[in-house]
């Protein structure tokens, strides 16, 4: 591990199971804070899991979850967000039946909600205009800004991905999990994802853990990879060493010649 | 002890009879992922269907029974699977209102075919007893659990060792592999349907002699066994019979108790409620798993009104309502009543448009708001203020109900519900707190400043106006955008750090307070008010079947299905006091209930707006099995 950097978030032993399904196993593994490190392996390795785990939204088994050197095993989904861990997922959750505009001020505003008695009611001026003033910087940041007020159930699949990505960033999050964000865009698309990406890195000073299929962008933007076979972890490294190692290469980047079964991430 | 022996009997008898009904509905339900609300009503009609036969046609009663039970387990089998397959694709709320729509259809066919009171229904069965230990028992009853027993083996062994049992176990989870095995999925779900309704035909037709020819008795005598399939968690058998006969037993032996008191004398009626709402009230998070996929999708999409578009039509309806006491005059009491109906349908609207909930007990929180203001202007409070305070209180009843849709959504929500309605109407309605023991009605009273009819019945817009205002406010306030955000995605909302579970507890208690309100208005109008207004079957569920028809279409909108509605509930009965004519209108309703959630599926996918998106993103429904398999 690169010791020189700060660590967002560190897993210890952490397993995930499902009922006779090992998904995660035994995963001992540091995320910087703020730089992007990629998540890499074979459809079915288990890393979704590993960041459901993460996030709280499946129980780990065993192992322990830490957060900015807290530790959030047990602790719940929001709360865990509150903590600045922000998600996408790999099948796009977005608020369909609001708009562009109001999905990334709701990324922004979730952070008031239960602040004080009257915040389920009303928003306060302060709380409106920083709200809006974040928006329309994200908005900026990630090219939205010209279908602000298209429904975001109607985007295309590239768009409502960017969508996700600006509603997270909208939020307080530092460090974000990223679920396969470029399936399903197309080689342009991906291009200026991985731009904004790494603007945001840099702006915000971020840390981004990310899963992606493709090897060129991991190679373009990831510091350090982990490679996930099996739910075991077995690589970790920088990104020229996994792509120069032959474990790696024969459990994964050979095997993604080889047409993908189906249950792998949806086009 | 020797007392209640004769009970325990009893209650094992009746208790196998619900099981029939229940094992039943859990079958079609594995097998469908529909949950069937009719399935009491299609009971019902295989007694009426039997009682044709045997009694008015005087076939032999075994073969009177073996044509009713072929006849209504083939029709309403068929019937089921084509409604499920219509219906496969719509909301959960929509899959719902589809068979409730039935089961209003179906009551309101039973009720003018057969009147409104009940007959004495033929014993077909030998009424003769014999002893043992001291306990006289029936044949009748040695039958009820011989059929009872012989169906739970029977299906039992059925979903193990033949491969249509299998099948069905496995079809909602996998139809592909039910058509590996060789099977057509369809045929597989159509028989499924045909057991579930036999089994239903079964049950009605041996309880019916206990109870008489009556189809919403009957009909609720069946839904007790809604309670039993909760202890089944809607999918183990052997566990459903077990929770019917215990629940019949308690409700035996509790009916012994309560004659030596008459206070508790409504008690064992509402014990099967009172159970099933229990049940999903305590049961761990995960532990009930809603069968089959549900699609992601809005409920009831009801489209968000422009605001000028909105008030332009209201312009219309403003002059209308204005002109109705002249237009009106002779029968301008049913016309406030009727209004006060749209109050009503707006608390239900405001829960299901925010939260995608339905509350099938909106009258329960009338009925606490009417009787607690009732009992505070008697207790001399000011009018005014009593009919605030009566939407207060049911604000903690609503809160109460939205305990479970803290953790359960869709049909067990709508199931906590229903039980908690008909658990307050069987138990607590009767109570000196609400109407009291006296079957007179109670007589209430109008404000000093609109004493008469035309000045109270323009106070009812009054109140709406003040009551859609709050609507609008709290759908404006944030609790409405995190509301939407919710039933689009709790997961994303949760992912951004917002704790939602309390959120629904917000809507109940908002359309509590607003049905509350109603119902305190409801007896100033006529002069009286009593139990019978207040109805969870047909009342609350007509108000849902309304809602529906009101999102089905753009152009009737919330507010015309609300005043349709409240025309054909209210005034036209006025008009016509005729049973017919009443149970006439009920059945359009179902009927159109019906159609509106398989015109759901029609609609909802290709919306016009969308079509200006690029084609490669035909918004495709997508699939999201119950226990949520990939993040
Ligand atoms: N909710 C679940 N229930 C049971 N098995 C699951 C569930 N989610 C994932 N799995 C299984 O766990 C393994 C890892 O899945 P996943 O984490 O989605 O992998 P990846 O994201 O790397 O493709 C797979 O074998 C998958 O079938
Ligand atoms: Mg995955």
């Amino acid at each position: 591990m690169a010791d020189h950097h700060a660590v967002g978030l560190s897993l210890r032993g952490l397993t995930v199971r499902y009922g006779g399904v090992l998904a995660v196993d035994d995963v001992r593994l540091d995320v910087a804070a703020d730089s992007i490190t990629g998540l890499i392996g074979p459809n079915g390795a288990g890393k979704t899991s590993l960041f459901n785990a993460c996030a709280g939204l499946v129980r780990a088994s065993s192992g322990s979850v830490e957060l900015f050197g807290q530790d959030v095993t047990r602790t719940s989904v929001a709360k865990r967000a509150r903590l600045g861990l922000g998600r996408t997922f790999q099948r796009v959750e977005l608020f369909k039946t609001l708009s562009v505009h109001d999905n990334i001020a709701m990324g922004h505003e979730s952070a008031y909600v239960w602040k004080h008695p009257y915040s389920l009611l009303q928003a306060l001026p302060s709380e409106r205009r920083e709200t809006e003033r974040v928006t329309e910087q994200v908005m900026e940041l990630c090219r939205l800004t010209d279908i602000a007020g298209r429904t975001a159930g109607s985007l295309s699949t590239g768009q409502q991905r960017m969508v996700e990505l600006a509603r997270v960033l909208a939020g307080p999050s530092r460090l974000l999990l990223l679920d396969e964000p470029s399936s399903g865009l197309t080689g342009q698309e991906r291009a200026v994802f991985a731009e904004i990406v790494e603007d945001a890195v840099r702006i915000l000073g971020l840390g981004v853990f990310v899963v992606e299929h493709d090897m060129d962008l991991v190679a373009r933007i990831c510091a350090q990879v982990h490679v996930l076979n099996f739910g075991r972890l077995i690589f970790s490294g920088t990104t020229r060493e996994a792509m120069a190692s032959e474990l790696v290469q024969r459990s994964y980047l050979g095997e993604s010649a080889v047409p993908e079964a189906s249950g792998g991430p949806r086009a | 002890m020797h007392d209640y022996l004769p009970l325990i009997v009893s209650g094992i008898a009746d208790g196998s009879l619900v099981a029939i009904a229940a094992m039943g509905l859990v079958l079609s339900y594995k097998a469908s992922g529909i949950f069937n609300f009719a399935h009491g009503a299609i009971g019902a009609v295989a007694a009426g269907v039997f009682y044709q036969l045997y009694k008015l046609n005087g076939l032999p009663w075994p073969l009177a029974l073996v044509i009713t039970l072929v006849l209504v387990g083939l029709v309403f089998g068929f019937v089921m699977e084509r409604v499920a397959a219509l219906v496969a694709n719509a909301s959960t709320t929509m899959k719902i209102v589809s068979t409730l729509g039935i089961m209003i259809t179906l009551t309101s066919l039973f009720n003018l075919r057969y009147g409104g009171i009940t007959k004495q229904f033929p014993d077909f069965l030998s009424q003769r007893t014999f002893r043992l230990g001291g306990v006289n028992i029936a044949w009748e009853q040695v039958i009820a659990v011989l059929v009872g027993l012989l169906l739970a083996v029977a299906m039992t062994v059925f979903f193990r060792r033949t491969i249509l049992g299998r099948g069905m176990r496995a079809i909602v989870d996998d139809p592909q592999l039910v058509a590996l095995m060789g099977l057509n999925p369809t045929t597989v779900r159509r028989w499924a349907w045909v057991i579930g309704t036999t089994f239903a035909a079964v049950a009605g037709v041996f309880i019916a002699p206990s109870i008489g020819l009556d189809g919403t008795t009957l009909t609720l005598l069946v839904v007790e066994g809604f309670g039993a399939a909760a202890i089944g968690r809607f999918s183990s058998l052997p566990l459903t019979y077990l929770g019917a006969v215990i629940i019949q037993v308690l409700v035996a032996v509790s009916s012994k108790v309560a004659s030596d008191h008459p206070s508790l004398q409504s008690a064992p009626s509402s014990i099967p409620f009172a159970v099933l709402f229990l049940v999903l009230l305590l049961s761990p998070k995960g532990w009930l798993v809603e069968v089959g996929a549900t699609l992601q999708q809005r409920v009831v999409t009801i489209p968000r009104q422009n605001r000028r578009v909105g008030l332009a039509k209201l312009v219309p309806v403003v002059v209308l309502v204005a002109l109705v006491p002249h237009l009106f005059e002779t029968h301008l009491l049913a016309w406030t009543k009727g209004m006060i109906f749209v109050l009503l349908m707006m608390s239900l609207s405001l829960l299901v448009r925010l939260s995608n909930q339905i509350s099938l007990c909106q009258m329960t929180f009338a009925a606490v708001g009417a009787t607690a203001s009732y009992h505070l202007v008697q207790r001399g409070l000011p009018w005014t203020l009593a009919l605030v305070c009566a939407g207060l209180i049911a604000i903690p009843i609503g809160a109460f109900v939205a305990i479970p849709a803290v953790r359960l959504s869709g049909v067990y929500l709508a199931l906590a519900t229903l039980s908690f309605g008909l658990f307050v109407q069987t138990a607590l309605y009767d109570s000196p707190l609400m109407f009291g023991n006296d079957p007179l009605p109670l007589i209430t009273m109008r404000p000093s400043f609109a004493e008469s009819d035309t000045a109270y019945f323009y106070l009812i817009p009054v109140v709406g106006a003040v009551g859609f205002l709050l609507v609008r406010l709290v759908e404006r306030a944030r609790l409405g955008q995190l509301l939407r955000c919710k039933a689009d995605s709790a997961i994303a909302l949760e992912s951004l750090g917002v704790n939602t579970s309390l959120l629904p507890l917000a809507a109940f208690c908002t359309a509590a307070f607003l049905a509350g309100v109603a119902g305190a208005l409801i007896g100033p109008s006529v002069g009286v008010v009593s139990k019978n207004d207040f109805t969870t079957i047909p009342t609350s569920l007509l108000l849902v079947a309304l809602l529906v028809l009101g999102a089905r279409d753009q152009r009737i909108g919330t507010l015309g299905a609300a005043l349709g509605g409240a025309i054909g509930l209210i005034v036209i009965p006025d008009y016509i006091s005729s049973y017919d004519v009443l149970q006439g209108l009920n059945l359009f309703f179902g009927v159109a209930a019906v159609e509106a959630a398989f015109a759901s599926t029609r609609v909802s996918t290709p919306r016009a707006r969308r079509s200006s998106t690029p084609s490669g993103t035909t918004p495709q429904p997508e699939l999201v099995t119950a226990g949520g398999r990939r993040g």
